[in-house]
């Protein structure tokens, strides 16, 4: 692995999350070109050329995310950070947090800079205090060498950085239902349009950016978008940061160029599975990716490959599932998770989370029946797509994605009424509706 | 936000093929009812910000992949949408599985069976469900005596907490639990602190928030629906009485109708059991020896009329007097007035408008030929500044006060508040002037002091300008600030964000018309509102806020001495022709005698006889007006009245009055809308109409005033007023014509009473150290609040509320009794604790009696209208050893 952007700090020995580390690397030198030398709209352009997609799960092209925010300097605008990495399996955004927080502090205000705004909240999911004390001592460094404050880089540009610790509900690293909870709200989703981009945070033009992606500027901004654009297979450049779980035997984030194969990921990086045991299936992107299995090992990690074949690269986390764990269990452990996080703002997704936990519940105890599968499928299908945010259709993934490859595990827990895998541990019913 | 103002332009889009037009902005769901279609819905409801939450209202809309809420949609150029087509109902057959799966199925057990929006659409969508898992299951909880919450029973569409939020700023109710577990509850969890406007009963769509007071008592569709106004204030809110046989079981509003648009407040919602009241006068009494003895109604009227005659003949017409409350109709007032100049023969007549409202409108008639409301509450809600002084508005005008909510929360108003307590309107203020009680005159002389000052105005150096600046000139600041308690920074920085902001209103209550001075105050606040340029350009302006719901009506009917029906001035020689020949008689109109000069003349033995219809003034007057004397001294009291009021007790005859849910009138709002109350009820007993009982009197008394009905009074007043009936809110021709009035009042008329005006009077007057406030609270009316257990439940408080720490450092704990003392004399009260409420000003809630410590105020007449005032006062207080 020899291309690395956005680790390419932390892996050089001696590098330390000090801004004085990071300044040796030439840091923070883009932001001052930025600021003195281009327009925001040369900032835009260039990230656009960089063809640069979101990093948080849904992979809209950052450049043209930033393009919608109104041009109108007399409005006030702010930029989001989504530091609320609560996609189970994904822990990419802690590790640029924590190791290169001065990378990502840059990438904030040449953002900034670019769409306008002079407020900047990270958004830092609750338990991560660890990464949030970092950043809080990044800023502070920052500030002292006025990269962060008033008139950065003495360019005339002012701009603030705040960290905000998130209050524990996954649903907050869905962008509107953060923009709630940064305002002191519920954290639950609102409804588009209106987009962030014309009414987000206090109703103003916001801009909601994922770690990674924001880590990703200095870099483009050096290098140029074509630089960027060059690694990669088509709508999808740059590198990727993969947060390899489960089954395998080395875990960790590993930094790959788009367009290599999951058996790369697993096989190459992650050194194949545990004890050398056959794969079962792969969570190729967060909880919220249908499964994949063995068939897919050399589907290409693309954005347009993986949803070609199904599923979607979404946030990055991989989790490997070796030949010995039961499906069912599996996904009523999604279930589970869906049902306990479900926001409870719509009604498909408030009531059919439970519900859809309680039926997969049933056939993993054994008390199943047949009718069940296809009323999981239909039930599915009246909550995708029906809710206000993506949610609806998360939750339905594991159920649709195990029913499609794994339907025969389902069929046999009905049949045999009981779980083969002796040794699943329970999932108790306890805080679940 | 997207919003569905007006103005915009207009959008083509097809719905179920059908071609539309729509303003740009306009949600889907309001877009399709243009066309017919009802598309089905929880959460959304035109009164709130849209949510989205419930998904009923999907619809398919041409190229986009996904359904969308129409609730949430706006309409767009070249839109095609599609409200019922099967992709639409196989969503809308899911989320009404949705709900059903844990819905309890309770409706034979759920106030709501009947008219329950979730009932109705699952008979619509629903097929058979296939939820066999356990349901989940929540206990049921009070929210307080009055709401029961049934969460099972709820589909989370928020609408309770939206509306507690967005349209009352209570905040009372919030969801808490994430999920299926989302559950609504108080704040806090704690006991359910709000005012019990009955909003979110109203709004949830289903059986999950419900009204205790009739629980179990009745199903929807059994009640007797009447569309009716509600008679607690005067903002004039339409209710539907909703009755049982002889029962009112509750009280509804529908939404959007109205000029409340179906909000309510806790009167209106809760207060309606004095209709059922169990204590009701139901016959005719008549004093014989010293006791009231029940008689019949004949007995009665002869001995009644008998008595007026005799009086007449023994000491002359101008012998009997006349007092009527402001909750009368329209056209009982009028019918009074008629009979007590024309039939008896005698011009002395007053109304409860002369505890203070009178004043408002007499100023305002002289300066605007108008005395009603400039602005509507449309245009209040639009006003981008609003001033309140004296008054707490949304206690004494709940609903009308909603209008100052919204102009603050939709359109970012600045509000700024003149009042000694922290009220629920000084929370959402800009700047909250914490005047001294009573000083309310000294500090609208600071911001006209604070408006000279603003460079610019050419009204600064008109003539009326320069001889202002001249008077107020004369006040200092320094003794502003000691009479006000306000510095002269608060007031510029106020007085500079008035006159900066336009359009802007002037809003003002009983704190200026029925304090001392309070005419002159309310001229002072028009030099104001003139000065700050808020006389001219739409939307501005001034308005009196009215307390009793009919105080406009006893005004527009002449109930005073001062005044003839339309209203003029009864020295107006054309209105006194007008008059006399409709009436085909010789009324009199000299010389008669207002509230307190009737009371001066029982004791001079002028008058010899009373006829009260409807009021207590024996309650609402302190006891230096010496009422009980008068009322002992009179040769012959006769009462019209519900119940017997401690001033009924005196009568030598009682008429039973029917309430006014069981005949037909109308009320005009203070607002200006004359509208109709309708009959509900037949009268308890042998009660009748006021206006049935004051023609039999005349009737029996030589003088036949017969009405076959209601309307055939109607009629003859349009044969006097020929407009009144009109629903007409301020129209240009009647814009143009006020103001040709106040500019000639101000080239004319304004300066001739200018020193004497701002010839301000000291308001620490009185010995003591404290200041005593008597004002109205929201759950209390008077006698008809006092007689529905509802509002009594809500507002049980027997006490004097004080501030806490005043109370630490009197060494009193709250329930704990003190001594209130004046040169009137002492009494003895229990003390609660508010912070709400300044140091050293306690408050005393209008509506009790018991103690009265009115009392301890000594009264102040005003100089030109005579409105009493007993309001505040200085008193001493320790506590009770």
């Amino acid at each position: 692995m020899s291309e690395l952007i956005l680790f390419k700090n932390m892996s050089t020995p001696g590098f330390t999350p000090e801004i004085s580390s990071y300044l040796k690397t030439g840091g923070y030198k883009t932001l001052e070109k930025a600021l003195k030398e281009m327009t925001p709209d040369q900032i835009i352009d260039t990230v656009k050329k960089s063809g640069l997609r979101g990093r948080g799960g849904a992979g809209f092209p950052a450049g043209t995310k930033w393009s919608f925010i109104p041009k109108d300097p007399s409005l006030i605008k702010y930029l989001c950070i989504n530091a609320d990495e609560g996609e189970p399996g994904t822990f990419k955004d802690r590790q640029l947090m924590e190791k290169d927080p001065h990378q990502l502090l840059e990438g904030i205000a040449i953002a900034s800079y670019a769409i306008g705004a002079h407020t900047a909240y990270i958004y830092v999911r609750g338990e991560l205090a660890y990464s949030m004390k970092v950043l809080e001592k990044a800023i502070e460094e920052a500030k002292e060498k006025g990269y962060i404050g008033k008139n950065i880089c003495k360019s005339g540009f002012d701009l603030e950085v705040y960290v905000h610790p998130g209050a524990g509900a996954y649903i907050c690293g869905e962008e509107t239902a953060l923009i709630e909870s940064l305002e002191g709200k519920r954290g639950k989703p609102r409804f588009k349009p209106p987009f962030p981009a014309n009414y987000g945070l206090y109703g103003k033009p916001t801009v909601v950016n994922n770690v990674e992606t924001l880590s990703n500027i200095p870099q483009i901004i050096k290098n140029g978008g074509e630089w960027f654009a060059g690694f990669g297979v088509g709508k999808s450049t740059g590198t990727r940061l993969f947060s390899l779980s489960g089954h395998v035997k080395k875990p960790g984030n590993y930094e790959v160029v788009l367009g290599e194969t999951f058996r790369h990921l697993i096989y190459d990086l992650g050194g194949g599975i545990l004890n050398d045991k056959k794969l079962k299936a792969i969570v190729p992107g967060g909880a919220s990716a249908p499964y994949f299995t063995e068939e897919h090992l050399d589907v290409k990690l693309d954005f347009e490959a993986v949803a070609a074949a199904g599923s979607m690269l979404g946030s990055g986390a991989v989790t490997v599932i070796d030949e010995e764990t039961c499906m069912v269990w599996t996904t009523l452990n999604f279930m589970h998770f869906y049902a306990h996080e479900s926001c409870g703002k719509c009604t498909p997704c408030r009531e059919g989370a439970p519900w859809l936990y309680k039926i997969v519940h049933r056939i993993e105890h054994g008390e199943g029946k047949m009718e069940d599968l296809d009323l999981l499928t239909q039930l599915c299908g009246n909550i995708a797509g029906k809710t206000v945010c993506a949610f609806g259709e998360a939750e339905v993934a594991p159920i649709l994605g195990g029913l499609k490859y794994f339907r025969h595990e389902f069929e046999y827990h009905i049949r045999e009424k009981k779980c083969p895998v002796k040794h699943s541990p329970r999932l108790e019913t306890i805080g679940i509706p | 936000m997207p919003d569905n103002g007006q103005n915009k332009k207009m959008v083509s889009l097809t719905i179920n093929g059908q071609a539309i037009q729509v303003p740009e902005g306009t949600y889907l769901i309001e877009a399709a009812k243009k066309i017919g279609v009802e598309v089905p819905h929880f959460c959304y409801h035109a009164q709130l910000d849209p949510d989205a939450n419930c998904r009923m209202c999907l619809v398919e809309i041409e190229k986009n992949p996904k359904l969308q809420t129409s609730c949430s949609m706006p309409a767009a150029q070249g839109m095609v949408v599609q409200t019922h087509s099967p992709n639409v109902l196989t969503a809308r057959n899911g989320v009404i599985e949705f709900i059903l799966s844990n819905h309890p199925l309770d409706c034979p057990i759920c106030d709501k069976g009947g008219e329950c929006n979730l009932q109705d659409l699952s008979h619509e969508y629903s097929k058979r469900g296939r939820f066999e898992e356990e349901k989940r299951v929540f206990k049921k909880e009070y929210f307080g005596a009055f709401i029961e919450k049934e969460m099972n029973r709820c589909v989370a569409c928020l609408r309770c907490v939206r509306y507690c939020d967005e349209v009352m700023e209570v905040r009372a109710l919030g969801a808490v639990n994430r999920g299926g577990q989302t559950e609504i509850t108080t704040f806090g969890r704690k006991e359910l602190d709000c005012i019990f406007c009955g909003g979110c009963v109203q709004i949830c769509p289903v059986g999950a928030l419900t009204s205790r007071l009739p629980m179990y008592q009745y199903r929807p569709w059994e009640l007797k629906k009447t569309d009716t106004v509600c008679q607690h204030c005067a903002d004039g809110c339409q209710i539907t009485l909703e009755t049982f046989e002889r029962t009112v079981m509750r009280v509804t509003s529908e939404w959007g109708m109205g000029r409340n648009e179906g909000n309510l407040c806790a009167k209106g919602f809760y207060g309606y059991q004095y209709l059922n009241d169990k204590e009701r006068l139901l016959q005719p009494h008549i004093r014989t020896e010293k006791k009231l003895v029940p008689a019949l109604w004949d007995e009665a009227l002869d001995v009644a009329a008998s008595r007026i005659n005799e009086v007449r003949s023994r000491y002359g017409n101008q012998a009997i007097a006349g007092i009527i409350s402001a909750r009368c109709s329209n056209e009982e007032i009028y019918l009074f007035q008629k009979w007590l100049r024309l039939a008896v023969g005698t011009p002395n007549i007053d109304s409860t408008a002369r505890y203070g409202y009178i004043s408002a409108a007499r100023a305002f008639q002289e300066t605007f030929g108008y005395h009603r409301m400039l602005n509507s509450y449309e245009e209040i809600a639009a006003a981008k500044t609003i001033l309140l002084i004296g008054s707490d508005m949304s206690e004494t005008n709940p609903v009308a006060a909603l209008s100052v909510k919204k102009a603050v929360r939709k359109g970012g108003a600045k509000l700024l508040v003149i009042e000694p307590a922290r009220t629920h309107l000084a929370d959402l203020a800009v700047q909250h002037l914490q005047n001294r009680a009573g000083s309310e005159g000294w500090v609208v002389a600071g911001l006209l002091k604070a408006l000279f000052k603003v460079e610019g105005n050419p009204k600064n150096n008109s003539a009326y300008g320069k001889k202002l600046k001249g008077e107020i000139e004369n006040i200092s600041w320094q003794k502003i600030e000691e009479e006000s308690g306000l510095d002269e920074a608060a007031l510029k920085k106020a007085a500079g964000l008035f006159h900066q902001i336009n359009p802007g209103v002037i809003l003002f209550g009983a704190g200026v018309t029925g304090g001392p001075n309070g005419y002159f105050q309310v001229k002072n606040l028009i030099d104001l509102a003139w000065l700050s340029g808020k006389l001219e350009g739409a939307g501005s302006g001034i308005n009196a806020l009215c307390y009793e719901n009919n105080e406009m009506g006893t005004v527009d009917f002449g109930a005073a001495p001062e005044f003839l029906p339309g209203p003029l001035p009864s020295s107006d020689s054309g209105a006194r022709k007008l008059l006399s020949d409709h009436w085909k008689g010789t009324p009199v109109f000299d010389g008669g005698s207002d509230l307190p000069g009737i009371i001066e003349k029982i004791h001079a033995g002028q008058i010899k006889l009373l006829y009260i219809v409807g009021e207590n003034p024996l309650e609402s007057l302190p006891a230096s007006m010496k009422v009980r004397e008068a009322l002992e001294k009179l040769d012959f009291l006769i009462c019209q009245e519900m119940a017997m009021t401690p001033t009924a007790t005196m009568a030598d005859v009682i008429f039973p009055a029917a309430s006014y849910a069981e005949k037909e009138g109308t009320y005009t709002s203070m607002e200006g809308r004359v509208q109709k109350f309708r009959k509900a009820l037949e009268p308890q007993g042998e009660a009748r109409a006021d206006w049935e009982i004051i023609s039999e009197v005349s009737t029996r008394s030589g003088f036949p005033l017969e009405y076959e009905n209601i309307a055939a009074i109607r009629r003859e007043i349009r044969k006097i007023l020929p407009d009144y009936y009109k629903d007409l809110p301020i129209d240009a021709e009647r814009k143009e014509k006020i103001e040709a009035s106040w500019k000639k009042y101000f080239e004319e008329k304004a300066q001739e009473s200018l020193t004497e005006r701002y010839h301000l009077k000291s308001a620490s007057g009185g010995d003591g150290a404290w200041t005593l406030l008597i004002r109205p609270v929201l759950y209390h009316s008077g006698k008809m609040s006092r007689r529905s257990e509802g509002l009594e439940k809500l507002y049980p408080g027997r006490e004097m509320i004080m501030n806490p720490e005043d109370g630490r450092k009197l060494g009193v704990k709250e329930g704990e009794r003190v001594s209130v003392k004046s040169s009137l004399g002492q009494k003895e009260v229990r003390v609660r604790f508010d912070g709400r409420y300044p140091s050293k000003t306690v408050f005393y809630p209008q509506h009790l009696s018991e103690p009265n410590l009115r009392d301890l105020i000594s009264v102040e007449l005003d100089p030109v209208t005579r409105v009493p005032a007993f309001k505040v006062g200085k008193v001493e207080i320790e506590k009770k050893i």
